[in-house]
């Protein structure tokens, strides 16, 4: 229903508001609001039946043109200077968008399976002959180092390639300009995948609530029990790499139609607020990463070094919220 | 070629008189008369929402039609629409045309 509303502003856009039209413009969301509803009432479903009162809609310029309205000149060439997007490359917007958030998504899965295989290992040493001054315990040790360092670097040559890609599509950061054709094409199509998004992020905020049982039952089950500990973290972090590959990747794809269709995040207003809490992450991260290796090795305990992951994501999920909802 | 769909540029030219068989049966409103159109028709013509208005803003502009605000079914409050004398009289002489139209017409149409 939302889609009908903003599909007759768009139309409406670029002609005079004048008594004359608005009230006509009243009108006809009022029509293609009954159609809309007679038809989900017959059980149709809610795309085909948008798409049905969309395609029913008309020419505007017939109508505008029987009003005698002429269209506005401003906005005409403002629109001049906008560059222009066309089909083709809002495809291949969308193809890179979706391939980021499947990289993106991955990448951080390989960090946080990094640092699970090295409190795995680590917290494996105490429990085998020999102990972790042993040569096997040695080993086991430098390899847990080596799986984890070997794994940042995948994520981060992930974020960076995909960083690239983006960056090709720089000018989207700026005001521009698509056919209305195009727009509404967008529209259903994002409309399309909305439930798909929805599930996914409850899926998504329901495998990081179910990730507090391993550690909260071992906790409950074996307190002292270092190594029972590190298995809990290690499904912990699989819950929490499954829930952010599922945000990342659905939420990338959502991006690219909002971005395209200049709308939710991408106003100017959010657009800065968007670039705070990326500063803020970019610092607030490393630093998280360097207390928890330095407590690691330094204190050699990984796995309450690990607290520190999720205490920080908290405090930065509160810190951004905070951010996004001052007006 | 078979035909499945009505030429537009034919019937635009009758979409007042089908606007005002309409309201010579009652007044009524935008939603009401596009589903009139498509039951009558069967289907087989639906009126795009922008051809009604802009047959409304002509018919009224010729005084073939008044507007005023009233209740629509579902409670809202619509424009509803109601046929002059005037009105009456221009949809009589359509009929006559379209009369005309179709006795000259269809001497070349072979079945």
């Amino acid at each position: 229903m939302e889609t009908i509303r903003t599909y007759l502003d768009n139309m409406f856009q670029t002609w005079p508001q004048t008594e004359e039209v608005l009230k006509i413009k009243s009108e006809l969301l009022s029509d293609m609001t009954d159609k809309y509803n007679e038809m989900k009432a017959e059980g149709k479903s809610e795309n085909e039946a948008v798409g049905i009162v969309i395609s029913e809609f008309g020419n505007i310029d017939e109508l505008m043109h029987e009003m005698g309205v002429s269209r506005q000149e401003e906005p005409d060439d403002a629109y001049r200077n906008f560059r222009h997007v066309d089909k083709e490359e809002a495809e291949s917007f969308i193809r890179v968008k979706e391939g980021n958030g499947k990289r993106i998504g991955t990448g951080i899965a390989s960090i946080l399976f990094g640092v699970a295989g090295l409190t795995l290992l680590t917290s494996a040493v105490e429990n085998i002959p020999g102990g972790e001054d042993g040569f096997l315990g040695r080993i086991m040790s430098l390899s847990g180092l080596l799986l984890l360092i070997f794994c940042i670097i995948a994520g981060v040559a992930l974020f960076i390639y995909s960083d690239t890609q983006e960056n090709r599509y720089k000018y989207l950061k700026n005001a521009f300009h698509i056919d209305d054709s195009l727009r509404n094409e967008l529209m259903l199509r994002r409309e399309d995948g909305h439930s798909a998004y929805t599930i996914s992020v409850i899926m998504g905020v329901c495998l990081c609530i179910a990730s507090a049982i391993p550690v909260i039952s071992v906790s409950f089950l074996a307190p002292d029990n270092d190594f029972m500990g590190a298995v809990a973290l290690t499904l912990t972090l699989t819950l929490i790499g499954a829930a952010v590959y599922l945000f990342v990747s659905f939420g990338e794809k959502k991006e690219a139609y909002d971005k395209l269709l200049q709308e939710g995040d991408f106003t100017i207003e959010k657009k800065k607020k968007n670039k705070i809490i990326g500063m803020v992450a970019s610092i607030v991260w490393p630093i998280a990463t360097a207390v928890f290796l330095l407590r690691g090795f330094l204190a050699d305990d990984w796995a309450s070094a690990m607290v520190i992951y999720p205490v920080v994501g908290i405090l930065f999920a509160a810190f951004s919220a905070a951010v996004k909802s001052r007006a | 070629m078979a035909a499945t769909e009505i030429s537009s540029d034919v019937i635009r030219g009758y979409s007042d008189p089908i606007i005002l068989f309409l309201l010579m049966e009652s007044d009524s409103y935008g939603y009401e008369i596009s589903k009139s159109i498509r039951e009558i028709a069967e289907e087989k013509y639906t009126m795009k929402e922008t051809t009604l208005y802009s047959a409304f803003t002509r018919l009224q502009k010729n005084g073939y039609i008044e507007s005023y605000s009233g209740d629509g079914t579902q409670g809202k409050r619509r424009t509803y629409y109601r046929i002059t004398e005037k009105g009456k009289t221009y949809y009589q002489s359509k009929c006559e045309e379209w009369e005309l139209t179709k006795d000259v017409v269809s001497r070349f149409m072979k079945e």
